[in-house]
């Protein structure tokens, strides 16, 4: 089919559309919404590195903390997770300003690296421009992948150094000095953007790539990439108190439960059910007849790219919170794995293949109907139909909310606060204080901060129908306080909001992340204004 | 002369795997387009309702199932803290200290403490899981019960579903009180636990 069609147009136009496509999906409309909880606690932090050139957690008027205060020292340095975004972010704010856009920007960017790379990886390999083109447009086309790379956080970054160091390993590493560089410095990287992500990517990277490609590998040079990695990666070690945090691990209480959340994630969103259990009976029966899986080299990339993935999961699951976003460097990974699996049923069944690539391409449904069948299926009671959890079209979904007005809880309260509130007023609230930290001149308390003792009571007061909880699950000093400070009668007036009180605002966790507004709100919001300092009606 | 007939390709059993591929794909083709939101909407209008009551049916079985796993685990510290320190068994998660201490040689004994910490630890995340589900049902049952009334021009022919669904909804409020009722006794009772261990344990 591409045989005859490559004398007709250049070989790198396809190419070119796709990286035109994914530019469009993630920079269109990057500034939509404001930045939620997570990506003001990364921007908040990248302000004050323009402020103090480091991390600083406090800046004389607001802290950032979610962690009730562990997450930095006496001085305030920020010492709970690396530093890369923090800076990445702090130099976008230098060139573009303190934006939306300039926050996200540089990761948008990195998104699109992303598809490049996965179409090179590909091509440059196996030289199978059909399969490079699938495995680019899936990554493009995955709605769940374009919501994390245009965070102002590190998914993208994270990604594209998976992406880098794949492709390293895959040149002359054992030979030429570049990508052996390269290999080490992409290690390197990714634990400075979050080590979670280093150690559950790098063990089953390790132990697939001796398990598969043993004969290829040079030990020496080997050791001396891992040494050189571990050497580099020591002063994270203790500067982010690794070893602090690795007391919430817990093998026994977290394995079992966090494995089937995430293999269960994984099947809703990166790889469908159908095609893994494919995946498993073609291997398992190549092994069974003791067939040689190693004989067609793009297979053997496909079972050491599906192990990477396997012991990605396993490596995880001890860590406390099982999220999809420590999931989402695996996304390429998956977009490759399904761009072979469209090929080899092009080529066992043409109508197939065609009928399996629009499914994938423009549908979920082969994700979620499989496991909504088998009632495994993860949906959070308060997801609407039209979330990524129930069937739909994810790219019209993705496309409704970039091309409309979404009424995001986060740019409600913003906008209520820079217009009725005075600079320096004090803010409490149960969640979203890091958001109004960056947008307004106010003094923000609460979210999952350590209790501040508060010298006056607060002027104005945010609860959030989800009540939060700390980890010792108790609740939130702020919910506490709020509660205490609504008990007293006539204190404070109420200022009901016609906005829905969502959850997080613009999360890209498909299990909360709206693309149009529900079709019933859960919650309304409702601000308190404290009575004495009220200002009269007209 | 006679034509050749056309050849059967269910007779070849080298492409039965092909033909079953196809069907399994058009099978979730078809079943995708019928699970449409927007075509449920227009056979089925109440069906996206009908899924979260089902949805919340069995979310009351996991907010069951982890009242009575509180119920236990209450029971446990009771006895942690009446028995001082000797260190019973816990009977939800199975966890012997005593097993603990026998069968290893090298490591110590877990303190009493630690064991009361671990155990109240759990019963605090038991009861914290239960409470955001209740906060989470209360609040969905009352956005739902707003988008059926909501509608007084639905046609004739549904109101009974309708009338039938916000019936479902009355009795799913009922239970949530129930439940409610039980996490408040519970959550007071571990907080008396926990002033109480603390009390003994500031006078020791």
């Amino acid at each position: 089919m591409l045989e005859s069609s490559r004398q007709n147009f250049p070989a790198w136009l396809p190419l070119i559309i796709i990286l035109a496509l994914g530019a469009f999906l993630l920079l269109f409309h990057l500034d939509h919404r404001p930045f939620w909880q997570d990506e003001a606690e990364t921007a908040c932090l990248a302000k004050n590195v323009l402020k103090y050139g480091v991390p600083r957690a406090y800046d004389g008027t607001n802290l950032v903390s979610q962690e009730q205060g562990h997450e930095f020292d006496q001085n305030f340095l920020w010492r709970w997770s690396p530093w890369l975004q923090i800076y990445v972010v702090a130099a976008a704010f230098k060139i573009g300003g303190l934006t939306n856009y300039a926050g996200r920007f540089p990761f948008a960017l990195m998104g699109i690296a992303c598809i490049f790379l996965v179409y090179q990886l590909v091509n440059h390999n196996f030289g199978d421009q059909a399969w490079a083109c699938l495995a680019a447009l899936l990554l493009t086309t995955s709605v769940v992948f374009l919501l994390f790379a245009r965070q102002c956080r590190y998914y993208s970054l994270g990604t594209l150094l998976v992406l880098v160091n794949l492709y390293a390993f895959r040149r002359d590493w054992q030979n030429r000095t570049i990508p052996a560089l390269l290999l080490g410095l992409s290690a390197t990287l990714m634990f400075y953007t979050n080590y979670l992500l280093f150690f559950s990517y790098f063990i089953p990277f390790i132990l697939a790539a001796f398990l598969l490609y043993y004969s290829d590998i040079r030990f020496l040079r080997a050791l001396l990439i891992i040494f050189a990695v571990v050497v580099t990666i020591i002063p994270g070690l203790l500067l982010f108190r690794i070893q602090q945090q690795s007391m919430m691990v817990n093998l026994w209480s977290f394995i079992p439960k966090n494995s089937i959340d995430y293999f269960a994630d994984l099947f809703q969103f990166l790889i469908p059910l159908p095609i893994a259990l494919f995946l498993l009976y073609r291997w398992g029966r190549s092994l069974w007849h003791r067939a040689n899986l190693f004989l067609d080299p793009s297979e053997k990339f496909i079972l050491f790219l599906s192990l990477i993935i396997t012991g990605n999961i396993i490596v995880l699951s001890p860590a406390p919170q099982d999220e999809v976003r420590y999931l989402i460097h695996l996304s390429p990974l998956c977009a490759i794995i399904l761009g072979w699996v469209i090929c080899r049923a092009w080529h066992y069944h043409k109508f197939s293949g065609v009928l399996l690539g629009l499914l994938l391409l423009g549908t979920n449904w082969l994700y979620v109907l499989p496991v909504e069948w088998l009632g495994i299926i993860n949906r959070p009671l308060h997801n609407d139909p039209h979330m990524l959890s129930y069937p739909n079209f994810p790219l019209k979904l993705y496309l409704n909310e970039l091309t409309s007005t979404y009424p995001d809880v986060n740019q409600e309260l913003i906008r209520f606060f820079q217009t009725h509130a005075r600079p320096g007023d004090v803010i409490l609230t149960t969640y979203g204080d890091l958001p109004l930290q960056f947008y307004t001149s106010c003094k923000v308390l609460g979210g999952l901060q350590e209790h501040t003792p508060l010298t006056r009571p607060p002027r104005w007061l945010v609860p959030r129908w989800y009540v939060r909880r700390n980890r010792q699950y108790d609740l939130n000093d702020s919910e506490k306080a709020i509660r205490q400070l609504l008990a007293q009668t006539g204190a404070y007036q109420t200022i009901p909001l016609p906005y829905e009180d969502e959850i997080f605002g613009n999360r890209p966790d498909p299990y909360f992340h709206r693309f149009i507004p529900p079709i019933e709100p859960l919650s309304h919001l409702v601000i308190y204004e404290k009575k004495s300092t009220a200002q009269p009606a007209p | 002369m006679k034509r050749n007939p056309l050849p059967n390709p269910l007779r070849n059993p080298s492409e039965w795997g092909k033909w079953l591929l196809s069907a399994g794909l058009l099978l979730i083709t078809v079943l995708g387009f019928y699970q449409l939101y927007e075509v449920q909407v227009v056979f089925f209008p109440e069906k996206y309702q009908e899924i979260e009551i089902k949805l919340m049916h069995q979310e009351f079985c996991k907010i069951d199932k982890n009242l009575k796993k509180l119920l236990l685990k209450i029971h446990y510290l009771q006895e942690l803290n009446a028995a001082g320190r000797q260190m019973p068994s816990d009977p939800v998660d199975g966890f012997s200290s005593r097993a603990f201490a026998s069968t290893s040689n090298i490591a110590a004994p877990p303190q009493p403490a630690r064991v009361w910490q671990a155990a109240l630890h759990e019963a605090k995340k038991t009861r914290g899981y239960v409470a955001a589900k209740l906060i989470q049902m209360d609040v969905i049952l009352t956005s739902l019960q707003r988008s059926l009334m909501s509608n007084d021009a639905a046609p004739a022919s549904i109101r009974p579903e309708r009338q039938k669904l916000l019936a479902q909804i009355r009795q799913i409020r009922e239970r949530y009180k129930i439940y409610q009722g039980d996490l408040k006794k519970l959550s007071r009772k571990l907080n008396n636990l926990v002033d109480s261990y603390e009390t003994s344990h500031a006078s020791n």
